[in-house]
């Protein structure tokens, strides 16, 4: 069964969806989107996603963060803390509705760095994975300003504006227009201090990355986190699967292998435990 | 106030968002159709920043997700422009008992203008369009356009990235093989037969007893062709055309000064329909 | 052993990159990227990122200059022309 939902969020109202299984509910999982136009490119394999899951026994809860998709608010009044708060408020949310008190969390590129922070400041959160996560935000930041650039190349023949002036206007405290998202100065700092893995000593307990590539090698900044993560005392287990970064593309993006095998790790979590993840 | 809904299309769930005014305002109903590769959001939320405008005007404002897009039920490759105008009635037939006597306005952008071309020309019910960045359709489309991506393209480009079981079905026939190539792509591509829809609708717009708005960038490559061809036929027809270009703006106005002029633009043609 | 030209690596690095599954060797030097393969901003990101590490080149802000990713054979000046400066 998938409803939609609201779900009360201070002065402001998140909207989600929520899908929960015909059965036995085994499991709770909070999905945690990207950005920008990763958010929009990436939605239909979030779908799938939590269609899949739910299917399997997992109940989920999509959501749009404060000033993001159909949720209230003005993206340029927000920034990664009041996301990470979000995070937390859904997750109270599901709770209240599924009766699920243990939960994990599944984000993807920004939402698996925000689900990451959320999980580290929040250890009732029983599971993480991180679909491609942003681990140092500011290359991410540096990419997102690339692709504005490129835009404009593609738009007037010639980019108008280099990283160079945008950035000095953030410094400046003056916010940017990231083709057509306001980015504040707040939002440029929180961004540009992700830095998963020198947080990952004191991470999530139990993680799973996903490195998402058609081809080639896991890049070595996953392997460090994985690394920090073990030395921290988490479970961590990293994976790969041969998919298309369906987070940059347009059009039809279907990602069979990347679901099942998340699926298959989650499964694997509950049936260790001998028991659904509400206890 | 805002709310979640959900109608039903051939047993798929759309799902969308209402809002609603103050009480006592009389606004129009204004129906949100978003483009082929998008969702009830609108590119970077313009469809959301919209109609909360729309609704401190008394508007009433109902965005959904098209069968086979965003959270809507269906799958991507069995949509089409057809597909789309039946969900759109769909949305009509949802919604007007709610907000009976209320003049219907169809907004959409890129690809959802045909759509709305499509509903208005076959439902009496339509009594207003506003259009961003309307794509040339039937006889008005420039073969040599730059932005019409080769089949070839979408062909290898889609390859990829369906699952097995798509390209079983393709297989059997048991795929619209347009369908696929379609879906897999930025934008719709149309093959003879939708051309031939699509001037089918343009000759039926003259069922069409309201106004139209297009708005228009002026660095979208289909600009020059859509201007022309929209506003002949509106010559044609007979229909209240107001036109505008917004200068320097791409295809889906990338740019918060840019979608503020085309929200200010609708917001203003609103107030006086 | 002749060193690889700079179009094949070029039309190497675009069918993988971006995707597309037509053999390296079927992109044509003076096909247009965008209009007859399909090309858009979001892959020309893939391909800009992709120019750079294969060839070990800095692409300035300031050269972002969509005549240089009109064709394989533009595209390969413009690397050629930044490999000969650095």
């Amino acid at each position: 069964m998938e409803q939609s939902v609201l779900i009360p969020r201070g002065r402001e109202t998140l909207s989600g969806m929520l899908y929960q299984p015909d059965g036995e509910i085994r499991c709770g999982m909070v999905m945690c989107a990207p950005l920008f136009e990763e958010r929009k490119s990436s939605h239909r394999v979030m779908v799938d996603a939590a269609r899949t899951f739910a299917a399997n026994g997992c109940a989920v809860l999509r959501f749009d963060y404060c000033g993001c998709g159909d949720s209230t608010g003005d993206f340029k009044n927000y920034s990664c803390p009041d996301w990470r708060e979000d995070i937390t408020c859904a997750a109270r949310f599901m709770n209240g509705q599924t009766g699920m008190n243990r939960l994990g969390l599944l984000g993807l590129r920004l939402g698996a760095s925000l689900a990451f922070e959320a999980a580290r400041m929040n250890e009732s959160f029983d599971f993480t994975v991180l679909w491609e996560p942003i681990i140092h935000g500011r290359r991410y930041f540096d990419y997102e300003l690339r692709r504005k650039l490129i835009r404009e190349m593609v738009t007037f023949g010639q980019s108008r504006v280099t990283r160079e002036t945008l950035l000095k206007d953030l410094k400046d405290g003056q916010p940017i227009d990231l083709d057509g998202y306001a980015v504040t100065s707040r939002l440029f700092h929180d961004i540009t201090t992700i830095d998963l893995i020198k947080a990952a000593a004191q991470g999530p307990r139990k993680v799973l990355l996903v490195h998402i590539a058609p081809s080639g090698a896991v890049p070595r900044e996953l392997s460090a986190l994985k690394e920090a993560g073990l030395d921290g005392g988490a479970h961590v287990d990293l994976i790969s699967t041969e998919e298309d970064p369906f987070w940059n593309l347009v059009g039809l993006v279907e990602c069979p292998s990347l679901i099942e095998k998340t699926k298959g790790w989650i499964n694997l979590l509950t049936s260790n435990t001998g028991q659904p993840l509400n206890t | 106030m805002e709310y979640p809904i959900h109608f039903k299309v051939n047993g798929q769930a759309l799902y969308g968002i209402v809002h609603e005014p103050e009480p006592d305002r009389a606004g129009p109903l204004v129906v949100f159709l978003h483009g082929w590769a998008g969702s009830r959001l609108g590119p970077h939320r313009m469809f959301v920043h919209m109609a909360r405008r729309l609704t401190t005007r008394g508007c009433v404002c109902l965005r959904f997700d098209f069968r086979g897009r965003g959270d809507s039920g269906g799958t991507t490759t069995d949509a089409s422009i057809r597909s789309m105008i039946a969900d759109a009635t769909a949305a009509l037939d949802f919604l007007l008992p709610q907000y009976p006597e209320r003049q219907v306005i169809l907004l959409a952008i890129c690809s959802g203008c045909k759509v709305a071309i499509g509903a208005a020309a076959t439902d009496a019910r339509v009594g207003g369009l506003a259009l961003w960045s309307p794509e040339p359709m039937g006889p008005m489309r420039n073969t040599s356009s730059k932005n019409r991506k080769s089949l070839d393209a979408m062909r290898t480009y889609g390859r990829k990235l369906l699952r097995l079981e798509t390209w079983r079905k393709l297989l059997t026939f048991r795929v619209n093989v347009k369908m696929v190539k379609k879906a897999v792509g930025a934008r719709e591509v149309a093959g003879q037969g939708e051309i031939s829809d699509e001037t089918l609708w343009l000759n039926q717009l003259h069922n069409f007893k309201g106004r139209m708005l297009c708005i228009h960038g002026t660095n979208d490559p289909e600009t020059a062709a859509s201007k022309a061809g929209y506003k002949s036929l509106c010559s044609r027809l007979g229909i209240p055309q107001e036109v505008h270009e917004i200068t320097g703006a791409n295809h889906s106005f990338y740019g918060l000064d840019w979608e503020r002029k085309v929200i200010d633009l609708t917001d203003t043609w609103m107030v006086s329909m | 052993m002749t060193e690889e030209k700079i179009e094949d690596r070029l039309k190497r690095m675009i069918a993988s990159r971006l995707f597309l599954k037509i053999a390296p060797e079927a992109i044509e030097d003076n096909k247009s990227l965008m209009d007859d393969y399909g090309v858009d901003s979001v892959s020309l990101l893939e391909l800009v990122v992709g120019i750079e590490e294969e060839f070990g080149i800095v692409i300035p802000d300031e050269e972002f200059s969509i005549k240089h990713f009109a064709t394989v054979a533009a595209l390969a000046a413009f690397v050629g022309s930044k490999m000969t400066a650095e």
